[in-house]
């Protein structure tokens, strides 16, 4: 290995390009030990060539038209295909309607190039600790359907992640839809996102906050931040804190910092541990700020 | 003269190729049998070579060639000292350091190549500071000590300019490491023909110098040498040496194919040279009106592993550190330390914007020590005509106090800033900066010639050794050849930058190249002029001095319709069996400096310029957003208007990007954010809106009136920016670049917001 | 590994080849096709002088599988225009000197073409917004945004 990160050409591997779900699944349940499932391709093409991963295959599942969709399903959640690009869903009417906290991540994700052929599914089975999709998803309470030959199942987003960039997704599992489900109508949204400069940039931190005030309370409130610890992560310990508590800068301090206890940031070449800590503070109690003055009621 | 071409925007002459996509650069060019050659570089940053086994590599299947030092006839090279290696011998001095180089049938398989050869190494102590290296137990990067040079000027009294002052202020600061980052990586082809001579298309900014020490390594006269520049994707001084040239040649050489060479991006930022990061001290003696007594200056450049450019930008920067002030007593002591960094060299500035961050901080902290306004303190000490330099020169043509009113008049530096902050945690500031720039290289003679032919049919062919880096040389000589025969701009044909055909030019480095190699072409355009005025004044049978050129007309003044065409012109000279060939080479007049006092002229003029910069402050998260910049830039005559005011908006550009995010991140000699991911320059969501002015303050010297200036375009714009930032929030930043962590650092060390210190109504 | 016959388009032209699955689409059209416009400047997605259109569409093609490429619309910088037709975008791009050293240029106008085509008035806004993943060192952007917003209101005229 070079000592310094370097990129090398692409280890030669087999393509293969199902023609609907049940033949990738197929595909999966005999290659997916030795193979990769590959969306749009960002993530994964610099991985491969920096030859941090080593796929023998590679199975396409972009172009799988029961993938690519956004839709309301027949329970009223918002249903949306792995395979749909993060510029679908930024353009999208009902996202914004019924999710605005995940279009609003979605809409400062990377640039237009990125967006273009960029998945939502590809982005949370990449499991970056840094994911800004996923914390609007943690907040909205959504959940995953996987799907395998023999089996399907739901299993909601809190569960998936299990450590940097590894999720609990079995060998012949496809990640196929993100099913989140219809919100308080007087809930109010927060997504901030705090890269190293304005422009796009990875977060070094960012934060998701979804929540309702009812008599000057807050209610239902769930906050996720990304960059901060080994997966993006609820802030449970400020959720329990501030339930039922009133609308106040001193509760919204003291939440915040309860919120350093659930974190566990490192310093690396891009921001250190001291300065990723200080900046969470502020990301909860803006966030929960911002949210607080979008809720309705 | 009727200046009709020049001072007017004419499009680029090179722009509908490239917009096209069809200008090729070096990547673009492509041979039969062509090999790829990569290097392998050093592990570590400091280490002796035990041995280097290439038995694997040369195993595997599709490897041609693989070189190491015992292949390079002349295994040294360097702009001034040559203390660089091709391939390193015995000894790596950073990581980076060449050690051997791999050519084969495909990149592919020449980057796997690289992995197989096996090097042993000793590591050796190694050193990364500066500071560090000074010291006497300090490991040693080259045997004669790590102090590579000691520059000195000396004007004047600073100890009893100290006692006669009324306040002392002292100030230091830290620059980073930068990178050029043009977006074409380094990148190369070299072929060689049967008679054993060399071409090379490899994008360099002085193809003159590149091929003699390109000979020189290769063991090869120069006659046998050719460089000829492919379009080049940008230059700020990662093109001003060798780089990929010595491999590709001697790859072909051995192997008798052609041979190309694409530098990765992360090679890029490991091996390319870089901008040396400074620690200067700045100790100013003021009186209390706000008159500059007495500077006192130390600066200590990390020169990295090898000299480079480092003796010439450390000189430049003692030249330019007390700033574009008239300072009776100045104490400059300026030190290149080695250590086993990477390599620093020649970047857009070469040395200014260091030492004018420095200072120009340094000033706002002056003035807010007098409670002065900052701008007031610069105009009440600006360098005017007639005012002598710190190395006792005489200036001329200063434009600097022009440049601060027009940027003061067009920023509103007087008014209130902008609207409310859009909350409390959001505060919005101003700064401005003052700088001064000079022409052409320091010290030394840089000549630049001029070819000049006339064709039969009144067409004008103009050859010249400067080249198109992108920053529009190509159509600003144009512009002044065009000027000089009266002719439309698309009469001229310009060569540029083939060492077989093209006159001597140093280069297209410092800021030279309107200004020197235009004055070549005007003398060159003179003598074609000449033999061309001498035939139809015969002809006519009048004098030689009672003929003009006017639109393609050569006639008596006065009497426009007694005359012939250049064509006529040209064609009457051909039967008299006289060919109108024009030649002609200028250099800036300048001389070395004493190297006890550094008194001297070092340069032939100099350009000025005031910016100032709007921000805006997180001041909770340490984020800076640049709102809004002007740029006020004595140019001298602006050849070419819009053109100019490019160059003014990319320097900015720059500016922005050192003042805030760019930073090469060494750990121990190891670069770790050798891309662009993780070293962020300016995107155009952080770009500011720029508003540029061009003040023309004429130089006498100079072709037309023109000055050399796009440098200075971004020497100034970080100081705005920090000088902004502390306005803004009262934090003194005191490191580039500004990064948030930083700005909050600095925020809580900042004293009490009622400290005196300037700030406007701050909402 | 076995390759894969793939059939595309490319600046209006039906290509088929037969491709490696470790190539991406910049190297295919450079080195395959010799479409040399398209350009190589970090090879990981981060400066955008790979872009091309797919399916109308900015992307970067260093990041793009050339087997994906199978069924799709390529458009390079050399589809643009030509000498006495130039796009609206290439005319601007020289009458308003948004380019200089011409190395992110081919980026630079199909993000701009991707963003005209959906946009036809864009704000400055909309402008930096489409450009930001393009990287460019020389000009400063100033010159490209005012050339951009330039070729859209005349491109509205037409």
């Amino acid at each position: 290995m070079a000592y310094f990160s370097k990129l090398y050409s692409i280890t030669p591997f087999e393509y293969l390009c199902p023609r609907d779900l049940d033949e990738a699944l197929a595909l999966l349940a005999q290659y997916g030990r030795e193979g990769k499932v590959v969306a749009g391709g960002t993530d994964l093409i610099i991985q491969l060539k920096m030859r941090q991963i080593n796929p023998k295959y590679l199975i396409d599942i972009q172009g799988l038209e029961e993938l690519n969709f956004i839709k309301i399903d027949e329970r009223n959640n918002l249903a949306i295909g792995s395979a749909t690009t993060h510029r679908t869903i930024e353009q999208s009417e009902a996202v914004r309607g019924r999710a605005k906290v995940l279009s609003d991540a979605v809409y400062q994700l990377g640039t237009p190039q990125i967006r273009n052929v960029g998945t939502i599914g590809g982005n949370i089975a990449n499991a970056s600790p840094c994911s800004d999709i996923a914390l609007p998803l943690l907040v909205l309470g959504a959940s995953l359907k996987l799907k395998s030959s023999v089996r399907e199942r739901v299993v909601p987003i809190e569960d998936f992640f299990a450590q940097v960039k590894k999720t609990i997704m079995k060998e012949d599992e496809l990640l196929t839809e993100i099913i989140v489900p219809p919100q308080s109508t007087n809930a109010g949204e927060s997504f901030i996102k705090i890269g190293r400069r304005y422009g796009h940039d990875l977060s070094v931190a960012s934060i998701a906050t979804i929540l309702t005030v009812s008599g000057s309370t807050f209610q239902n409130i769930r906050i996720a931040m990304g960059s901060v610890a080994p997966t993006p992560v609820r802030l449970r310990k400020v959720e329990r804190f501030l339930e039922g508590k009133r609308l106040s800068d001193e509760n919204i301090g003291k939440a915040s910092l309860a919120g350093l206890e659930e974190i566990h940031p490192i310093s690396d070449v891009r921001a250190s541990a001291e300065y990723r800590t200080e900046i969470s503070k502020i990301l909860i109690q803006r966030s929960i700020g911002e949210a607080s003055e979008n809720a309705g009621g | 003269m009727n200046q009709s071409i020049v001072g007017k925007y004419v499009p680029r002459v090179d722009a509908l190729d490239k917009v096209l996509g069809r200008a090729k650069y070096a990547d673009d060019i492509w041979f039969e049998g062509m090999l790829y050659a990569k290097v392998l570089r050093s592990k570590h940053p400091h280490a002796r070579i035990l041995k280097v086994d290439t038995s694997k590599a040369v195993q595997l299947e599709g490897v041609v060639a693989i070189l190491t030092a015992r292949d390079v006839p002349v295994n040294t090279f360097g702009i001034q000292t040559k203390d660089q290696v091709v391939l390193a011998e015995d000894r790596v001095r950073y990581m980076g350091d060449p050690v051997a180089v791999v050519a084969a049938e495909t990149e592919e398989i020449a980057d796997e190549a690289t992995e197989l050869i096996d090097v042993q190494y000793e590591i050796l102590p190694s050193v990364f500071d500066q500071r560090e290296a000074l010291k006497q137990d300090a490991p040693k990067v080259h045997a004669r000590g790590n102090l590579a040079a000691h520059r000195k000027i000396r004007k004047g009294n600073v100890e009893d300019g100290f006692a006669e002052s009324d306040e002392i202020v002292e100030d230091t600061f830290s620059t980073q490491k930068s990178e050029h980052c043009h977006i074409e990586p380094h990148a190369g082809v070299a072929v060689v023909d049967s008679l054993g001579k060399v071409t090379v298309w490899a994008g360099s900014s002085l193809p003159n110098v590149a091929q003699a020490e390109l000979a020189r390594v290769l063991g090869l006269p120069m006659s046998k040498v050719r460089i000829v520049q492919p379009e080049i994707g940008g230059n700020f001084g990662g093109r001003n040496e060798i780089s990929i040239e010595p491999y590709i040649c001697l790859i072909a050489m051995k192997t008798k194919r052609p041979v190309k060479l694409v530098r990765t991006r992360e090679e890029e930022f490991i091996a390319s040279t870089i901008r040396h990061s400074y620690f200067l001290r700045y100790k100013t003696g003021v009186k209390k009106d706000g008159t500059l007594i007495a500077r006192e200056i130390e600066i200590i450049s990390d020169a990295g592993a090898y000299s480079s450019y480092g003796e010439s930008s450390l000189t430049k920067s003692c030249i330019l550190a007390a700033g574009p002030y008239r300072i009776p007593n100045v104490k400059v002591d300026g030190y290149l330390v080695f250590t086993n960094n990477p390599v620093g060299g020649a970047m857009r500035g070469f040395g200014a914007p260091q030492v004018h961050v420095a200072e120009e901080t340094h000033m706002d902290n002056i003035a807010s020590r007098l409670s002065i306004d900052p701008l007031e303190l610069r105009v009440k000490n600006a360098l005017k005509n007639g005012d002598t330099t710190v190395t006792g020169q005489v200036l001329h043509s200063v434009g600097l106090t022009e440049t601060i009113e027009r940027a003061s008049e067009a920023f509103g530096w007087h008014k209130h800033l902008g609207e409310k902050a859009v909350r409390e945690s959001k505060v919005r500031g101003k700064g401005v900066s003052c700088a001064i720039y000079p022409i052409g290289l320091t010290e030394k003679p840089n000549p630049s010639g001029a070819f000049v032919k006339c064709n039969m049919d009144g067409t004008i062919n103009v050859i010249v050794g400067a080249v198109e880096v992108g920053q529009g040389s190509k159509t600003a000589l144009s512009q002044i050849a065009a000027e000089e025969f009266g002719v439309e701009l698309d009469k001229v044909n310009l060569t540029t930058g083939d060492t077989d055909v093209s006159p001597y030019d140093f280069g297209c480095v410092a800021s030279r190249t309107t200004y020197t190699t235009g004055k070549a072409i005007q003398i060159a355009a003179n003598s074609a002029r000449s033999i061309l005025f001498n035939t139809v004044a015969q002809e006519l049978a009048v004098s030689p001095d009672a003929l003009e050129m006017k639109n393609g007309k050569i006639c008596v003044k006065g009497s426009p319709s007694k005359g012939v065409s250049i064509a006529e012109a040209v064609q009457l000279c051909y039967r008299r069996g006289m060919l109108v060939l024009g030649s002609g080479y200028f250099n800036p007049p300048n001389n070395l400096l004493d190297p006890e006092t550094g008194r001297g002229s070092p340069y032939p003029s100099y350009v000025y310029a005031t910016q100032m910069a709007e921000v805006e402050v997180d001041v909770e998260c340490g984020l800076v957003k640049v709102l809004r910049i002007v740029a006020a830039h004595d140019t001298g005559r602006a050849i070419n208007p819009v053109l100019v005011k490019g160059q003014i908006f990319g320097g900015a550009a720059l500016g922005v990007g050192e003042a805030l995010t760019e930073s090469l991140v060494i750990e121990e000699g190891r670069t770790c954010n050798p891309n662009f991911f993780d070293y962020l320059i300016t995107s155009i969501e952080d770009m500011p809106d720029v508003e540029a002015i061009i003040v023309e303050e004429l130089e006498p010297t100079g072709p037309l009136g023109a000055k050399g200036f796009a440098e200075a375009t971004n020497v100034p714009t970080a100081a705005a920016i920090i000088n902004a930032i502390c306005d803004a929030t009262g934090a003194k930043i005191r490191t580039l670049p500004a990064n948030p962590a930083r700005v909050l650092q600095a925020l809580k060390e900042r004293k009490a917001l009622h400290e005196n210190w300037h700030s406007l109504d701050r909402v | 590994m076995s390759e894969k016959a793939i059939q595309f388009t490319v600046n209006g032209k039906s290509i088929q080849l037969l491709v490696k699955p470790n190539s991406t689409l910049l190297e295919i059209l450079r080195d395959e096709l010799k479409l040399t416009g398209t350009k190589k400047g970090c090879n990981r997605g981060d400066c955008g002088a790979c872009t091309v259109l797919i399916d109308g569409k900015a992307v970067n093609s260093c990041l793009f599988l050339a087997v994906k490429a199978n069924g799709k619309t390529i458009l390079t910088v050399e589809g643009l225009g030509e000498p006495g037709k130039l796009h609206p975008l290439q005319e601007a791009l020289i009458e308003y000197a948004g380019l200089q050293c011409g190395y992110c240029t081919p980026g630079i106008l199909l993000s701009a073409k991707a963003l005209l085509d959906e946009k036809p008035s864009p704000t400055e806004e909309d402008v930096r917004r489409a450009l930001a993943g393009n990287l460019c060192r020389c000009t400063g952007y100033t010159q490209i945004i005012g050339a951009v917003l330039s070729a859209a209101d005349k491109m509205r005229l037409k």
